[in-house]
């Protein structure tokens, strides 16, 4: 379960923690709201929590349907309905949680500044204005103020329209919320205002010329409006907002055609059709609803030899991750010392028992000739026995497109860590993972018993399509938590952007797509989870300098950012064994 | 208490003097355990003869009811905190030399064991089974210790053993059968919002009225998150809504207070955040 800010919230305000879908009207109704970012969506979060605890949230999904049959314009109705529930909400919760009229104000303050619903171009948007500068006075700005002195002259309509915004507060249910709603779309917003509401919400920033205060409206404001700033600190992924995108779908053609293309460019699988049931069935689920995995071991080495495009590729690939190698063979013995060490140092002190003299505990014979001739004969040793318990290792690497540009030095760190991880003999695996389709492809260079020489084998590692980080993490981890070994390490090498923009078909009712915040939210979760169960996981950053928000927001403080092989001789050597260490 | 278990108590403590040696130990604890049910259900237990382990998340006041089951039985206590080190050294005891001769110093069970005393283990689950396989023999029908090198150490018919254990945390290992059927298993319920005032009412006194409304509050919010796997246990912590209420009622801004004793024990800024909001919405 992955949830963000405004999730946490709802959760908790209303007092429910079961996960549920937001219903229809409920939906639509706070869209904007929760698009918003910031504290503007954070603070709706708690006005559903409140709406769901205080009315039901079905209960006002059900009388917003029921107007909506009766023809009223939902587009008008709908913000009035989250007005009056925002205000109910604030002043019925007030005694239990004084803070939220704090969060109102910080919210209506980046309503007011940004305006991300566009409320300064539409007349009926001003008596959003006009109700926010009401109840938070120090929100108010320049040019807010200047709009609402157009109500000069209706001081009439402004006090009946406090006083049913104020009347919402008092309202007993879901119905009598949403029947206040529609007494102010009677009273206020469709006798006062134009009633083709259509024309109201401007895309430019025009006024409407059909409102009612014809000959009064103000000149179009040519300002430039500033541009919506996040003032708040908040989930800094917004990084991954940028890459945002619809993403592709597939059709089912195309992914009926995605197994056979994954055997070909990948290999057959190592799992029985049984184990992936398992596998998928435990880990495919919420946001990877519907997905598939492929567990492979690769092409075989002929498919290197054959005379073909594809082999070109394989063998051009290879080849360049075996020069990178051999370009950087003395760094990199160094660098596979420096791991090792690493290792070492967190291990030793775990494994060697410390030794004390004292007056009780196993009796040192040798000692005895001091009885009688010393004071303190100290003839004991307590011997003081560090958790002997073994380690296990897992390395995921990211293969992901992004990725390609760096796929040579991917490689080598790695193998670096994987040939570290030999020389010490502890038991670790090695699997690359992307996705294709709606396959996510886990390429497995090495198992945990295998031989030092089959480290070598991470330099076929080659990276191409999309990422899906948070179902990798769950797939390598069903495997991992089966080991015996006391302490397991999940290390993964990644750019921290989860990114999976080629989706299978789309249906209601299915996941979200694995892209921007979804994606992000679902890696923390995995991440938190595997944790909760025991392992730690250390990530090895790989990606450019302002996408470490996201790999801090992933990993917390267990990430290493590692640029070259030469950088293990120096304080990333140092770096990994404290982070070692620490876990 | 029910009359008849007052009464039950009354004769055991009658029967079973406390040696004066060990007096010191018998201490009334600071809290009182709030939860009527489970303190009767424990004492009747107790009374039996049986050894009892305390199952519960955090903050359920399994320390808090073992302490005052001690008290209530007016017995001395041997406190043993297990971690994965533990060894049967540790808990029975080990050589060493007094007056010219090897001796054995006798751990905190083997104390327990001489004097009637009521042992508590604590988070029996952190250490090893096979550590605590040398506790068998103590806590089945044989009621003994034999320590290799010598005597068996009988145990005084006063003596019990409450284990208490923390369930579904990181490092925390499931009980081997062989040792979960040697204790009757009482579950902890979780603190209720009225109990958890009465708590930190008696905590803190002079704390006003709203501020521990707030406190319960947000402890309620936060441990449901825990409770629903949305949060980890780090922030449900009441040492520190105790620590916080204190510098509330001290002068401290409350804000100030929580960020301080709870918030910033949250060192995943993704849980942090979350934290963070929920306390927003309960303090100004």
């Amino acid at each position: 379960m992955s949830i963000d800010r405004e999730e946490s919230l709802f959760l908790t305000v209303s007092e429910n923690h079961s996960r549920r879908d937001y219903p229809e009207y409920i939906l639509r109704m706070s869209q904007p709201y929760r698009q918003a970012g910031g504290m503007i969506a954070v603070y709706e979060g708690v006005i559903l929590g409140g709406g769901d605890k205080l009315f039901g949230l079905e209960e006002l999904n059900l009388w917003l349907r029921r107007h909506r049959y009766a023809a009223f314009d939902m587009e008008v109705l709908l913000p009035i309905a989250h007005m009056c529930l925002e205000y109910a909400v604030r002043r019925r919760l007030a005694g239990q949680r004084p803070g939220i009229a704090v969060m109102a104000e910080q919210a209506a303050c980046e309503l007011m500044d940004a305006d991300p619903m566009k409320w300064r171009y539409s007349s009926r948007g001003w008596m959003s204005l006009y109700w926010l500068t009401e109840q938070f006075p120090r929100t108010a700005t320049p040019e807010s103020r200047r709009i609402l002195r157009n109500f000069a002259g209706f001081e009439d309509m402004l006090r009946q329209f406090t006083r049913l915004m104020e009347g919402s507060a008092g309202c007993a249910g879901g119905r009598a919320l949403v029947d206040q709603a529609v007494l102010l779309y009677k009273k206020i917003f469709t006798r006062y205002f134009a009633p083709d509401h259509s024309q109201d919400l401007l895309p430019n920033p025009e006024f409407s010329e059909d409102d009612l205060w014809e000959g009064e409206a103000p000149p179009p404001d040519r300002e430039e409006l500033p541009e919506p700033e996040e003032t708040q600190p908040e989930l800094k992924y917004e990084k991954a907002k940028g890459v945002m995108t619809d993403g592709i779908e597939l059709s089912e053609e195309a992914l009926a055609a995605v197994p056979d293309y994954l055997a070909k460019h990948f290999g057959p699988s190592f799992q029985t059709e049984k184990a992936m049931q398992e596998i998928e069935h435990a880990v495919c689920v919420g946001i990877h609803e519907g997905r598939r995995l492929l567990f492979t071991d690769g092409l075989p080495e002929s498919a290197y030899e054959e005379k073909s495009s594809r082999a070109d590729m394989l063998r051009e690939s290879r080849d360049r991750n075996l020069r990178m190698l051999a370009e950087h063979e003395d760094s990199a013995r160094q660098g596979i010392r420096s791991i090792e060490q690493a290792f070492r140092n967190a291990l030793n002190l775990k494994n060697d028992p410390e030794i004390y003299l004292a007056n009780h505990g196993v009796l040192v014979n040798s000692a005895l000739w001091k009885v009688g001739r010393c004071q303190d004969p100290q003839l004991f040793h307590k011997i003081f026995r560090q958790d002997q318990s073994t380690v296990v290792v897992e390395l995921l690497i990211d293969a992901s497109g992004s990725q390609a540009v760096r796929q040579s030095m991917v490689a080598l760190q790695s193998y670096l860590f994987s040939a570290a991880l030999s020389r010490i003999q502890i038991p670790h695996r090695v699997m690359s993972y992307c996705t294709y389709g709606d396959h996510t492809v886990l390429r497995r260079f090495r198992d945990y018993e295998d031989r030092p020489e089959a480290d070598r084998k991470i330099l076929e590692y080659r990276a191409t399509s999309n990422n899906r980080d948070g179902l990798a993490l769950a797939a390598a981890g069903v495997d991992l938590l089966k080991r015996r070994e006391e302490h397991k390490i999940v290390i993964v090498f990644s750019d921290g952007l989860p990114n999976d923009m080629v989706s299978g078909r789309t249906r209601s009712g299915a996941p979200e797509k694995y892209i921007g915040d979804a994606a992000i939210r679902d890696t923390c979760f995995q991440v938190r989870k595997l944790r909760s169960r025991g392992v730690q996981i250390i990530g090895i950053f790989l990606g450019e300098d302002d996408e470490l928000e996201n790999e801090r927001m992933i990993y917390g403080s267990s990430f290493l950012r590692i640029r070259r092989a030469e950088d293990f001789g120096g304080s990333a050597g140092k770096r990994l064994s404290e982070t070692l260490l620490a876990l | 208490m029910r009359e008849d278990l007052m009464i039950r108590l009354n004769q055991f403590k009658e029967r079973y003097a406390v040696d004066a040696a060990v007096q010191g130990r018998v201490t009334k604890p600071p809290v009182e355990f709030i939860g009527e049910e489970i303190r009767e259900l424990a004492v009747s237990a107790l009374l039996q003869g049986e050894n009892i382990l305390l199952c519960g998340g955090k903050a359920t006041g399994k320390n808090i009811l073992a302490d005052n089951l001690a008290w209530l039985f007016g017995r001395p206590v041997y406190n043993v905190s297990f971690h994965v080190n533990t060894d049967s050294s540790t808990l029975i005891g080990t050589d060493t030399f007094v007056g010219g001769e090897v001796r054995l110093r006798s751990g905190p069970v083997a104390q327990a064991a001489r004097y009637g005393g009521f042992c508590i283990l604590d988070e029996i689950n952190m250490a090893k089974n096979d550590a605590v396989a040398v506790m068998h023999s103590v806590l089945d029908y044989r009621r003994l210790i034999d320590v290799p090198g010598y005597e068996c150490i009988p145990m005084h018919p006063a003596t019990r053993f409450i284990a208490t254990m923390n369930y579904g945390y990181a490092g925390t290992r499931e009980l081997n059968e062989a040792l979960v059927s040697r204790f009757t298993v009482i579950r902890m319920p979780v603190l209720e919002p009225r109990q958890l005032h009465r708590l930190l009412r008696a905590d803190v006194p002079k704390a006003p009225e709203e501020h521990i409304d707030r406190c319960v509050g947000l402890f309620m919010d936060l441990n449901e998150k825990a409770v629903n796997g949305e949060i980890s246990t780090h922030p449900v912590d009441l040492r520190g809504m105790v620590a916080a209420l204190r510098l509330m009622t001290e002068g401290m801004a409350p804000k100030d207070a929580i960020a301080i004793s709870i918030t910033n024990k949250c060192f995943d800024e993704y849980e942090y955040q979350l934290v963070q909001d929920v306390v927003m919405t309960r303090f100004v």
